[in-house]
């Protein structure tokens, strides 16, 4: 076989797998922007707030808000997996924010988010729940009832 | 009966046995199937209803200590420890009223062999009027440092124990507690924050420590004592609290009985907790006042730190230092201790740590005596 084409084929073999690393490479820094917006809080149709802060839903999470403007008591939930951007969004980790709740539920001091499976199990617990939020993936917004509705976050 | 009322209003309608008896099970199952459905709506109904006010938790301690020294105040066998299992139960009533105890059996309880301990953490209603003014009745834990609230919650921390030197200094040398653990009164307690700090208070009136009477039951003289913590958080990574207590005691004569006299006992402690990342850090210092009617003033200080670094959420090493000053009065009774520990965690809330600690004391130290010694401690821990 000719010495040229081995090398031109060569040649054409690195710059497909430059290329594919590339690709990939942009595929992850595009997931990992997407990340940041890949949540949705829902609440119980029955609340009335229509958005919430940073700062809102972080005092919500670690329970430190537990009424809403109504005094209906708050009742939070998430998903347990999938939720890297929540968990940066209230600027924590998983087993951070699990590590506070057990000292706080052993103390006597509150009672923890419920975590549930999925996306579809939170918008189930919110849309039979009075005063209940969710947090799920933004691919699970399809599955959304009209015992749930959609909060804005300022 | 209603088999044959059914059969006899199909009998009208049907011409054909065969058909009859068809008719008569197609009654019978819809029937069945209408008293089943009506019962699966009501018991889901409450079954929901039922989950969503109730929440039981709990976690249970197995441990095991050995002295590696030959001499020294730690367990010469190497003994394992049913430690505890506790239950517990929060109970939503309305949105305003949450009800919340903790049951406790410790070391294996067996009440008809006399062995081990049963008892009540804590039992309190909780109202809300706000976020920021909630009110509390019953037995609770003293509001005190780090660690008074979580002491037996093994789960809630990385070490095997609890530091003794602010939490227990009476298995440190010292003659009593800075505080006691658990008080029957009235807590008011709450959180706010003021820009991005924030702030959570509790602040706890009792009927304090007494020896001649159950203090969960009867105050054994007016005065009253108060407990104050006040947590301030500035960031997500840094938790600074300062916490109170004081009382007066009833002084007894040698009967038991009530002299009149007062003993003046309060405590202060600071304390730190900062996360970076995965490295964290841990401080409290406590100071301590006994104050007699009779010239016998006692001043008690305790320090425990820790340092800690998380890999990957899995295993996490700590190294902790503590020492308590029994008695400022008098000259060598100081103890101290450093621990080296291995936090795992084997699976979600289901940990194995193992700890090795060196010990020393001055000679004068009414609990170790200046006697130096080592000692391993190893527990499984389960939070559910």
């Amino acid at each position: 076989m000719d010495v040229s084409i081995v090398k031109n084929t060569e040649m054409k073999n690195i710059k497909l797998y430059i290329s594919l690393t590339m690709v990939i490479l942009l595929l992850g820094v595009s997931n990992e922007s997407l990340a940041q917006n890949d949540f949705i809080v829902i609440v119980n149709k029955n609340v009335k707030e229509e958005s919430l802060t940073q700062s809102n839903i972080r005092r919500i999470y670690f329970g430190f808000t537990t009424q809403w403007q109504s005094f209906e008591k708050v009742k939070p939930s998430y998903t347990e997996i999938n939720n890297e951007a929540f968990w940066k969004y209230i600027s924590t980790e998983k087993g951070k924010f699990k590590s506070f709740w057990t000292k706080r539920v052993f103390s006597g001091n509150g009672v923890a988010p419920d975590e549930f499976r999925d996306g579809r199990d939170v918008i189930d617990f919110v849309s039979r729940t009075g005063g209940a939020i969710g947090i799920i993936p933004s691919s699970a917004k399809g599955s959304i009832g009209p015992n749930c509705k959609i909060v804005s976050l300022k | 009966m209603k088999i044959e009322k059914v059969w006899s209003n199909d009998h009208r309608e049907s011409s054909s046995p065969h058909n009859r008896s068809k008719d008569v099970r197609k009654g019978v199952v819809k029937r069945t199937l209408l008293v089943f459905g009506f019962i699966m709506f009501f018991t889901c109904q409450s079954h929901a209803q039922f989950t969503e006010k109730f929440r039981l938790n709990g976690y249970s301690s197995f441990e095991y200590e050995n002295l590696l020294s030959n001499e020294g105040n730690s367990d010469p066998n190497g003994s394992f420890d049913a430690d505890l299992i506790d239950l517990v139960v929060n109970v939503d009533i309305t949105p305003r009223l949450r009800f919340a105890t903790d049951i406790t059996w410790e070391h294996g309880t067996a009440t008809e062999e006399g062995i081990g301990n049963a008892a009540v953490e804590y039992a309190f209603p909780e109202y809300t009027i706000r976020n920021w003014l909630k009110f509390r009745v019953g037995k609770m834990f003293v509001p005190f440092g780090i660690y008074n609230e979580i002491h037996t919650a093994k789960p809630a921390f990385l070490a095997v124990k609890e530091p003794l030197s602010t939490n227990k200094p009476d298995k440190f040398g010292a003659d009593e507690r800075f505080y006691p653990r658990w008080a029957t009164g009235i807590s008011l307690l709450g959180n706010f924050a003021l820009g991005n700090i924030q702030f959570e208070y509790n602040v706890q009136l009792s009927n304090g420590y007494q020896e001649n009477t159950n203090p969960f039951e009867e105050d054994d003289n007016e005065e009253k004592a108060l407990a104050t913590r006040l947590l301030i958080q500035p960031t997500t990574d840094l938790k600074i609290g300062v916490s109170t207590y004081s009382d007066k005691v009833s002084e007894l004569d040698g009967a038991g009985d009530d002299t009149g006299e007062r003993t003046k006992v309060s405590s202060f402690s600071t304390h730190a907790e900062y996360t970076y990342k995965d490295l964290g850090l841990e401080l409290e210092y406590i100071t301590g006042k006994t104050n007699p009617s009779a010239p016998g003033d006692l001043t008690k200080n305790g320090f425990e730190g820790m340092l800690y670094y998380s890999l990957g959420n899995r295993f996490t090493p700590y190294v902790r230092y503590e020492s308590l000053d029994p008695d400022t009065n008098v000259d060598d009774d100081k103890a101290s201790m450093i621990s080296f520990g291995l936090n795992t965690m084997i699976d979600e809330n289901y940990f194995f740590k193992i700890q090795y600690n060196s010990i020393s004391s001055g000679v004068n130290n009414s609990r170790f005596g200046g006697v130096d010694f080592s000692e391993i401690q190893a527990a499984v821990v389960l939070g559910f």
